[in-house]
């Protein structure tokens, strides 16, 4: 299984070359980096190696996500590193079908954003391209496909948030919704459920919303998603409609996070 | 569709709704003859009762999401014949008018159709007097009318209702808010080792201070039947009443109140192929004459001054406003159909079915079917509840609907407790009338084997 890297183009005051054992897609001119990247597999793990030549100890949170959407697989990884040396990550499991590994950082100044991922994009593109991917998929069972592969990236739902508060309620399945906001204000969303279709759904609004400024999640309406309307036929408004009582649950959610933080 | 065709040469054609006056007894007459031929027919073996009645419900000839449509959903409502369809329009075509009050030609016509609907439903379900038949919207609207109107002036402190854990929300909920306004309370009645409802638990439960048992006939969930003859006898020993929710027996069996001797008992026509809408609880003549009202407004009351008014006899005491006419004189269309074919003749069909259809689904790998093995003691109704391992059944019924359109039904089917008692949030639910085939069964059987595979390839 090959490993293609997406290389961030680093701004950092210490810098050296970038050492790519592998066969990487480079998309930008590589100028400033002291990051070695390398990767061995067990099975379905992959785990991340960091070798630096940087002088001064410093900590490198980021994450690490698969596919070209931006599915957060594990919490922030912060690695601390200290003057040169090479330290081990955790593991993170790929799962099947995916075998793109990018590597995201947030401490970074300035991220280039290469076209083929959608990091850092805003929302109301990100909906744009939810609502164009599930418009081309004229099939409805692909469409349940699709949502089943979606279900697979989303990220593991911590067990002490799943608690009767955090329950969405007028779905038949069971979904859990768990949301905060984080020091620069922005918002984050983590959700799981017993159905997978469910799951799939979260998986698709979690992307679209997570990491987003709260104005945006706000502003997004159930119209625009309609063609998430999978095995929910129509525009109906049923009791059923999983993702609209998400959707609506992750704005009230939202709201009520606002209002708390402004009180502070 | 021209109502039923039998397409065997030794039969002749008969159409149930030829007759383009509404005259009754032209209907009737027509029945009599069609229900002849069907019997034949279905005895000579030559085509199942299924196939044979398939013709006369339009909806069920076509294609969803590109595969033929297979309804089993029978216990969240029931298709509707064609013949039910026509005598809604011919009544908004040919005498729509206000019942009860009108003196002109069309206002006659209209009371007269709606009474006669009435009568039919009396006889459908043998209570001895129509005016024992009290119209509702449906159901729940029934269980809530005796629960306000019997409940709040017959309910004392420390009274106690027996329910089972069974049974629907519309059989809970009212009286756990009249228990509250009355000081009442409510007991539950558990499970047994065949996951049906305890009934010699119930009948240790019933004491001196059960005023009220509520009941349901057959189980929407666990397709269980209960003995209600039994039941009604022990609690009027002690001197208590029985509310008997009917909703999934008789739109599937032979219903007999008196036979049941049964104090209450409430269904809706949209499950017993008529229009929604309408419904109807049967009450005892001597039970209904001490009620009060449930609901006020025209129609029930008999003289109206400014500081009181005087109230009407039932079953009009318990009519305000305006009735759902067209629906209730559906109601008594729906139910000339049914009696065309015979009550006893659609339940054996179905005793069939549902054998074929618990057979069947045992044989899907990982499937927990809930509710009594059926035996010779044991009879299930035509409808199945289940759970396979690590699937949700609401996935279920998605990919059933999309890949293969089959309709089922994913959730807690308004029996919560039920479901709470089982262990599980949902349940999947597929549920058959007599217009459906051993050939649905087979389709449904293939294509959940089919679902099976595709959600266990994903993991």
């Amino acid at each position: 299984m090959t490993i293609d890297i997406w290389q961030l183009q680093l701004e950092l005051k210490l810098i050296t070359t970038l050492h790519l054992p592998f066969r990487f897609l480079s998309l930008l001119a590589i100028s400033f980096s002291f990051l070695h990247f390398s990767f061995s597999f067990y099975s379905n793990m992959t785990s991340l190696s960091i070798t630096t030549t940087a002088t001064t100890p410093f900590t490198f949170p980021f994450h690490c996500f698969f596919d070209k959407h931006y599915f957060p697989i594990t919490k922030r990884i912060q690695l601390k590193l200290s003057r040169g040396g090479t330290i081990e990550s955790n593991k993170f499991s790929g799962k099947s079908g995916s075998n793109k590994l990018f590597v995201a950082s947030s401490c970074l100044t300035k991220i280039q954003t290469p076209v083929e991922t959608t990091y850092k994009q805003g929302v109301s593109h990100k909906v744009q391209c939810l609502v164009a991917e599930f418009k081309s998929l004229t099939e409805p069972i692909d469409r349940v496909k699709r949502l089943l592969y979606y279900a697979e990236m989303l990220a593991p739902f911590d067990e002490s948030a799943r608690l009767p508060e955090n329950r969405v309620n007028g779905c038949t399945a069971q979904v859990w919704l768990d949301a905060g906001i984080d020091k620069k204000g922005k918002v984050w969303f983590r959700a799981d459920s017993d159905s997978e279709i469910s799951k799939g759904f979260c998986s698709c609004l979690i992307w679209v919303m997570d990491g987003a400024d709260p104005e945006e999640v706000v502003g997004v309406t159930a119209e625009e998603l309609v063609e998430l309307n999978v095995g929910v036929h129509g525009k109906v408004q049923s009791r059923v409609n999983t993702w609209q009582n998400v959707l609506i649950s992750m704005r009230d959610k939202t709201a009520a996070l606002v209002a708390e933080r402004h009180m502070k | 569709m021209e109502g039923l065709v039998v397409k065997l040469p030794s039969f002749p054609f008969l159409s149930p709704n030829i007759s383009s006056s509404s005259s009754s007894s032209t209907f009737r007459l027509g029945f009599r003859r069609f229900s002849a031929s069907i019997s034949a027919a279905v005895n000579e073996g030559f085509v199942s009762l299924g196939q044979l009645t398939r013709p006369d419900f339009p909806i069920l000839h076509q294609e969803v999401n590109g595969s033929k449509l297979v309804y089993l959903d029978n216990a969240a409502t029931s298709q509707k014949p064609t013949a039910v369809l026509k005598s809604l329009q011919n009544y908004y075509e040919a005498y729509n008018s206000n019942v009860h009050r009108g003196i002109h030609y069309l206002s006659a016509k209209a009371t007269d159709e709606y009474e006669l609907a009435r009568k039919k439903v009396a006889a459908f379900i043998n209570a001895s007097d129509s005016a024992e038949i009290v119209f509702t919207r449906n159901a729940t609207e029934a269980i809530n009318l005796v629960a306000y109107s019997w409940g709040l002036s017959n309910l004392k402190p420390r009274d106690e209702i027996i329910l089972t854990i069974a049974e629907h929300h519309s059989a809970i909920v009212p009286w756990q808010i009249v228990a509250q306004k009355t000081g009442a309370i409510l007991k539950f009645v558990s499970l047994d080792e065949n996951e049906v409802p305890d009934v010699e638990k119930l009948r240790e439960m019933i004491s001196t201070s059960t005023k009220l048992v509520v009941v349901h006939h057959v189980s929407n969930v666990l397709g269980s039947v209960l003995p209600i003859e039994d039941i009604v006898i022990w609690a009027h020993a002690v001197g208590a009443k029985v509310l008997v929710d009917a909703c999934q027996s008789v739109p599937h069996m032979v219903v007999d109140v008196q036979g049941l001797d049964a104090d209450f008992l409430v269904a809706s026509s949209h499950k017993m192929c008529g229009p929604t809408g309408i419904g109807f609880l049967f009450g005892k003549s001597n039970l209904l004459l001490t009620m009060p009202p449930f609901l006020g407004g025209g129609e029930m009351i008999s003289d109206v001054f400014l500081d009181h008014s005087t109230y009407a006899e039932p079953p009009s005491r318990f009519e305000a406003g305006t009735p759902a006419i067209g629906e209730a004189i559906g109601l008594g269309a729906a139910i000339d159909y049914l009696s065309g074919i015979g009550m006893q003749k659609i339940h054996d069909y179905e005793m069939e079915l549902a054998n074929y259809l618990y057979e069947k689904l045992c044989s899907v790998p990982n499937i927990r079917i809930y509710g009594p093995k059926p035996s010779d003691d044991i009879h299930r109704a035509a409808l199945c509840s289940f759970n396979i391992e690590n699937i949700h059944p609401t996935d279920i019924a998605t990919f059933l609907d999309q890949q293969h359109g089959v309709a089922i039904r994913s959730g807690h089917h308004c029996a919560q407790p039920l479901h709470r008692r089982l262990g599980v949030n949902a349940s999947a639910r597929a549920s058959l009338h007599f217009y459906n085939t051993e050939e649905d069964v087979d389709n449904f059987i293939q294509s959940l084997n089919d679902t099976v595979s595709f959600f266990n390839s994903f993991k």
